[in-house]
């Protein structure tokens, strides 16, 4: 009987074995039961539609009268509104609370001479230099502070006195250089330094940057925030092209933008930046919210079976299920990010395969668990049948399947599609409690904005995918402006592949890097769901806010104050000391993250440290 | 927290430093074996011991280029605990077994922690109670001293003290330079600037790199240690000359606080100079001298071999020594005090128990001090400029006595990197108009006023003289030369000018000799000796003062010889009171009238000085740095991580923050961008640029008219000096230069509101300070309006 386990023995075993299974068991079955995956955590009350939101110039279509505006509270544009120029600028007015005037030429600036701009925003299609750079100069003269949006030709510059004056260059080096790299420096975007060089063979996909510039070489008094590296490099660094710098006419600020990096939402943080650098100390509202949406997953229809078999052996709801949701839910816990899933029903509505309701509650239970969101979307891709025929096909499916779960965000895809989405979602049940929809990035549209009285329409900032970098600099840009940003993940072409890059694994691969890499300088913003991420830009359009800074106080009265928001403050080399109505946090060496909770706040500032030894 | 009471912990903190190494390590180490001599010769003998192990430590270790933190504590305490262990009979052995053995028994719980806490406490107790003993023993049998010392050390205070933490700054124009040999020795390069003795540098530097006291902080307050030990090294001489108790504090005080000599015979005190720390050492050779004549004698008389004189013949090599490490004036005048003293003592300098002792002890400790700079100029260091001055002084080929000490100066980058090499030419700097000297007071360049032009005249035919004339020619030309030298002594010394001053000394000098030779007669031969010694040496001196107008060859300049000769004065007063006193009291016979009699002559001095309203005052030395400027330099080294900044300034600031920092200086800033604007490219690649300028610009050594006078557009509209070294700092230049300096941070600031920020300012002073990326550096080269003038 010797190595015979004894009868006690194995009961003793057995007990212990079925204790354990109990616990785990007990657990599991604890967490299903509380569950309540057919609550969206996320759907709050909207209280603030379009008609609250801060309106430009008090809602007036054109100019705001240059009666009404104080000296300093307004922007001058010399340029047009209807420009993607303009519109950037519109845009970073709307969400700073500027008003906006525009002028057609600079004749017509003779006026703000009177009352001054806070900035001169110029588009230099608008000016004939050889003729007009003079005026410039003297409205500079006039402590008038300017940025140029654009630059007009190099040899305009190298054969205007004037304008190299007022620009602060000192020579223009060479019409066009190549350059090998693009240096950010640090404390003017958030973020820190960043350097944009191919460097890997990744990189050479990312590199989309324009790297043909003209060479112009500042003069002393100027401050460079973004110069070119070139290959020669024993070019000393204050000859490197300049790319974004600032000069210094008697008590005017003269910002130059060397590219055409004012023409999407990159301009908005730039200008944000800018008018950091102009002022003693720069607080604006900000939304807060860093969101990952990805579309078009999971999808409840078999469909695509043959190609799916072939790449990964399984159907393709068992590789959303199996294979998929798995790897989310792992970059979910690492990056912590409140993953908002646009639920695709279908994507071919054409090859009779219908979608199954028996993974949905699975889905949702897991959505739940990861607290990130579920949504849907309203995205024609295949355009095999009518918009109007997708979304009722759809609103059926979510009707069915649906255990009293409602989805507050919806995924659009294409700007252009936006409209029709809104129109066909009126009335179907399972969309009406929509509030926001996300649209695909696109530099003509406004980043946040309203697409009715009462949804919102936030656009993904940057593609997880193809993270190139001029989506860095505008995500570095949007961090600084808005504190958003929102990554795309379209998961229909994995479903539907085109080529081998389209494989899960290279996805996953990509994704994930980029993920883990770029986000981490602006980990102090709150990671959101989309449509906690609604609320808060709702919040942040509707406010309105006046500051005034006196010795080392700043005051800030807040006007239309929602239950939270937050606002950026930017200071030069001083510190938070105290501060009251609002809580702040150091997102940076100057920079920092407020939130608000009442509507005055007063913030002492105190020099980052002062001498300790003083003489008596 | 203010600079000043930083700078007063700073002190403590130097003082218990230095005397903790010098004299309390020492003393704690051989107090068994000292413990027959007197408590003056004590502190004396172990003060020497300390400064000499030190400074010849360091300087070998330094030769060595192995002279770090680590290596020059080990060099001290490991021969420290040895020697401490040997001379104290400290049984290791034994303690060690017990404490094993208490360790054994604890681990095998023979005994518990508490007995062993409780045996620990109770020798503590018994250690604190046997010391506190000694102590209250000590202060009981010596309060009227101690109370006499605390006064002295107060008058001290008062005098010097006050004034040395009243400006933070330098006030020497060649302190910049002693502080770069310093920083240098960092590096473990001793002779940076050649060979040169270094004794001062080698304690400055210990005390920097063990204790971490900054350089420049000591540079500024060790004169106040100096001060103190100038002072007392002539109380504890005088003590151990002296037969009566008191009479040393006479001269002691006398000196501190009497107003007798004009302020250029103290006024280098205020600064932390080799020349003032080498005087500390001279008076206690002398003493070692005497007493080894005395003590020799006795054991000669005895028949014994040397034993005590032994300890003299130490101390006398160690003090002769470092007047020679620390500086060449020191030995010059131990030199003639030992010439004088074989003169004293000749009946027994010229026998062979004596002779032989004294010319080896003389040979070694020259020896000694030379060696690391025969070594370093043997290997290929070239002299130091001031030496070569001095090769020739002592070959007599030198020309011109130009003020040796600043000679160094003037062969050194350390003051300036505008041009390495320029002739700073200032020896007194104490706020005195040096642009009008007066009476005793210098010129610009240490030369002395004299207004009596000796025209050349056609040489006459002399006629046949009898001897009668012949004696009354001798006659006349002894009287003039008695009045020659008593000018001088007017002149450079005293700050009454009377006949009185002349016949006072002279007197006293006659005096003495005949005090000597009674006590010779009187069989006092050794006490005899040191009198006439004391009178040859004041005569000696006085020739040595008034050389120049003597016609003889100057050995030192009077600014520097008075400050000797008016540190030996306190020496004739007290021997002629001690000699006369001890002489009617009966050659100590009579000890307590002696000690009575003293301490009335005490108070009777006390009274002549204080009643009499002959106080000198509170001694405040000129500044030539802002005491702003030193609190923005102290504030930058502790906020700011080491060399991640740069000041742009004067001078002065380019070697004290060299361990820490870069400096840029301000005329070659405002050089660069002269007539360029902002076509010129200036950048400074540190994160932090400082910017100090003076709104009242300081005196540099040089005055002019306006001086004071307030930066203006006036000043920065004058064109640029273009001078070389130190000139673009000195009178209006200074002023003009700090005037450029402020419109271009005016203007600076206008283009970098944000970026270039006021760190400090009051009504004197202005520091700015420009964050910058290093990597992104801003072009400090701007067009402010008066560097693109055209001044033509």
């Amino acid at each position: 009987m010797n190595g015979m386990v004894s009868r006690r023995k194995f009961i003793s075993m057995t007990m212990m074995m079925v204790v354990l299974l109990f616990m785990f068991q007990l657990t599991q079955a604890v967490k299903d039961m509380e569950n309540e995956y057919n609550v969206n955590t996320y759907a709050g009350e909207s209280i603030l539609d379009e008609s609250s939101a801060w309106q430009l110039n008090g809602g007036v279509v054109e100019n705001v009268s240059f009666d009404k505006v104080k000296e300093h509270t307004y922007v001058a544009l010399l340029g047009s509104r209807d420009t993607q120029l303009g519109s950037i600028a519109q845009q970073w007015c709307v969400y700073t609370k500027r008003n906006l005037r525009e002028y057609a030429s600079v004749e017509d600036l003779n006026e703000i001479k009177r009352k001054k701009p806070e900035v001169l925003l110029i588009d230099s299609e608008y000016v004939n230099f050889k003729a007009e750079a003079d005026d410039l100069l003297k409205l500079a003269e006039s402590d008038i502070s300017m940025v140029f949006c654009n630059l007009p030709d190099a040899d305009v510059i190298a054969n205007s006195k004037n304008l190299r004056e007022l620009l602060g260059i000192q020579k223009v080096q060479a019409d066009e250089v190549e350059l090998q790299a693009i240096k950010l420096f640090p404390g003017f975007l958030l973020g820190g330094e960043k350097v944009y060089q191919v460097q890997q063979e990744d990189d050479v996909k990312r590199q989309d940057l324009d790297m043909t510039v003209p060479w112009y070489v500042a003069f002393g008094g100027t401050k460079t925030y973004m110069v070119g590296l070139i290959e020669d490099e024993t070019v000393k660094n204050e000859y490197l092209p300049a790319l974004i710098w600032r000069n210094s006419h008697e008590d005017a600020k003269i910002f130059a933008v060397n590219g055409d990096y004012m023409y999407d939402s990159t301009g908005i943080g730039i200008l944000d930046a800018m008018m950091a650098e102009l002022h003693d100390y720069e607080l604006y509202p900000v939304v807060n919210a860093q969101n990952l949406t990805v579309a078009n997953y999971p999808g409840f229809a078999e469909e695509n079976t043959d190609e799916m078999k072939r790449r990964y052996s399984r159907t393709q709801r068992s590789l959303f299920q199996d294979i998929m949701w798995p790897a989310f839910a792992s970059v979910s816990g690492k990056t912590h990010l409140h993953e908002t899933l646009f639920f695709m029903a279908q994507g071919d509505y054409a090859d009779e395969r219908e979608p199954s309701d028996a993974d949905y509650v699975f889905y949702l239970k897991e959505i739940k668990e990861n607290e990130a969101e579920a949504a849907v979307s309203l995205e024609n891709r295949a355009q095999t049948v009518q918009l109007e025929e997708k979304v009722a096909r759809d609103n059926d499916f979510y009707s069915q399947a649906n255990d009293g779960y409602v989805f507050t965000a919806g995924y659009a895809g294409e700007a252009q599609a936006v409209e029709a989405i809104v129109e066909q979602m009126q009335d179907k049940e399972s969309f009406c409690g929509i509030k926001t929809l996300v649209q695909k990035y696109d530099a003509t549209e406004p980043l946040l904005s309203y697409a009715d009285e009462n949804i919102t329409l936030q656009s993904t900032t940057s593609n997880g995918l193809d993270y190139t970098f001029s989506q860095d600099l505008r995500m570095r840009s949007l961090q600084t402006a808005l504190g958003y940003s929102n990554i795309l993940l379209d998961m229909y072409e994995v479903a539907w592949p085109d080529d081998e890059n389209d494989s899960w694994e290279k996805v996953y691969d990509a994704f994930s890097r980029n993920v883990n890499t770029f986000w981490k300088p602006f980990e102090d913003f709150e990671k959101t769901a989309l449509s906690e991420s609604d609320k808060r830009v709702r919040n942040m359009m509707g406010i309105s806010y006046t500051d005034r800074r006196e010795n080392d106080v700043i005051y800030m009265q807040v006007q239309n104050m929602p239950d939270e928001a937050w606002f950026i403050l930017r200071t030069h080399g001083e510190s938070v000391a105290e501060i009251s109505g609002a809580e702040a946090l150091e997102l940076e060496d100057g920079a920092y993250l407020l939130k608000i909770t009442g509507s005055v706040v007063r913030i002492q500032l105190e020099l980052a440290e002062g001498p300790y030894f003083y003489v008596p | 927290m203010s600079m000043k009471l930083y700078l007063i912990w700073q002190m403590v903190g130097i003082f218990c430093a230095y005397f903790g190494v010098t004299m309390i390590l020492p003393m704690a180490i051989f107090h068994r074996k000292l413990e027959k001599k007197p408590f003056a010769n004590k502190i004396l003998l172990c003060y020497l011991l300390g400064n000499f192990y030190i400074i010849t430590i360091v300087q070998l270790l330094q030769i060595f280029n192995i002279s770090y933190r680590i290596t020059l504590i080990l060099a001290v305490l490991v021969p420290a605990l040895i020697l401490g262990v040997k001379y104290n009979g400290i049984p290791v052995k034994s303690a060690a077994e017990t404490a094993v053995q208490n360790f054994k028994w604890l681990t095998e719980k023979h005994i518990g922690s508490k007995t062993v806490a409780y045996r620990l406490m109770a020798a503590l107790r018994k250690m604190l109670i046997r010391a506190f003993k000694v102590v209250d023993k000590f202060i009981l049998a010596n309060l009227s001293e101690i109370i006499l010392h605390a006064i002295l050390f107060l008058v001290l205070v008062w005098m010097f003290g006050q004034g040395i933490i009243q400006n933070y700054g330098y006030s020497a124009s060649d302190l910049p330079v002693h502080n770069y040999w310093i920083n240098a020795m960092g590096d473990n390069n001793i002779f940076v600037a050649g060979v040169y003795p270094h004794g001062y540098h080698c304690m400055i530097y210990f005390l920097h790199e063990v204790f971490g006291f900054d350089t420049y902080i000591l540079l500024s307050l060790f004169a106040f240690v100096q001060v103190i030990c100038i002072h007392f090294a002539l109380l504890y001489f005088l003590k151990l000359c002296c037969k009566t108790k008191y009479m040393p504090y006479v001269g002691a005080f006398g000196y501190a606080a009497g107003s007798f000599f004009i302020s250029a015979t103290y006024s280098r005190f205020a600064s932390t100079l080799p020349q003032e720390f080498g005087m500390i050492f001279i008076l206690p050779g002398i003493y070692y001298g005497f007493e080894f004549f005395e003590v020799r004698r006795e054991e000669v008389k005895k028949g014994e071999k040397k034993k005590e004189s032994y300890y003299s013949l130490c101390g006398f090599a160690m003090s002769f020594g470092l007047t020679l490490s620390a500086h060449f004036y020191n030995t010059v005048i131990a030199g003639i005090f030992c010439v004088a003293m074989a003169v004293g003592y000749l009946f027994l300098f010229v026998r062979k128990q004596y002779f032989w002792n004294v010319v080896c002890t003389c040979f070694i400790s020259v020896l000694v001090a030379i060696f690391p700079m025969v070594l370093a100029f043997a290997t290929g260091t070239p002299l130091q400029g001031s030496l070569y001055w001095a090769t020739e002084v002592i070959m007599g080929t030198s020309d011109k006595d130009n003020s040796a000490g600043n000679v160094s100066t003037t062969q050194n980058p350390a003051q300036t990197t505008e041009t390495p090499g320029d002739n700073l030419g200032i020896t007194t700097n104490e706020g005195q108009n040096v642009t009008q000297p007066q009476k005793g007071e210098l010129s610009d360049g240490g030369e002395t006023i004299d207004n009596d032009v000796v025209i050349p005249a056609p040489r006459p035919v002399k006629p046949k003289k009898s001897l009668g004339e012949k004696i009354s020619d001798l006659g006349d030309k002894i009287v003039s030369k008695y009045k020659i030298m008593n000018t001088a002594v007017d002149q450079y010394v005293m700050t009454e000018d009377s006949e009185k001053n002349g016949k006072l000394i002279w007197g006293g000098v006659a005096f003495l000799i005949i005090l000597g030779l009674i006590y010779i007669i009187i069989r006092q031969p050794c006490y005899g000796a040191m009198l006439i010694s004391a009178a040859v040496y004041i005569v000696m001196m006085t020739v040595v003062l008034s050389a120049g107008r003597l016609g003889i060859p100057k050995i030192m300049d009077p600014a520097r010889s008075c400050i000797y000769y008016a540190y030996s004065l306190p020496i004739l007063l007290v021997f002629c009171l001690d000699g006369i006193l001890y002489l009617v009291s009966g050659c100590g016979y009579f000890k307590e009238v002696c000690r009575v009699i003293s301490l009335w002559c005490m108070f009777i001095a006390f009274g002549v000085i204080v009643i009499g309203d002959h106080t000198k005052d509170a001694f405040v030395a000129g500044h030539f740095e802002s005491n702003e400027a030193v609190t923005c330099l102290t504030n930058i080294i502790r906020q700011e991580e080491d060399f991640m900044w740069t000041i742009i300034s004067a001078n002065d600031e380019l070697r004290m923050g060299e361990d820490h920092g870069y400096h840029y200086e301000t005329i070659t800033f405002l050089k660069q961008m002269e007539k360029k604007g902002d076509e010129a490219i200036i950048t400074i690649p540190t994160p932090k640029v400082y910017i100090f300028v003076e709104k009242v610009p300081l005196d540099y050594a040089v005055k002019y008219e306006l001086s004071g006078q307030r930066i203006s557009e006036q000043g920065a509209d004058r064109k640029l000096p273009y001078g070389a070294g130190l000139s673009p700092y000195q009178g209006e230049n200074r002023w003009v230069v700090m005037s450029r300096m402020y419109y271009w941070a005016q203007e600076y600031m206008r283009q970098y509101p944000n970026e270039m920020k006021v760190y400090m300012e009051n009504n004197d002073f202005v520091c700015y300070v420009v964050e910058q990326n290093p990597y992104d550096l801003y072009n400090f080269a701007i067009d402010y309006g008066y560097n693109t003038k055209r001044y033509w």
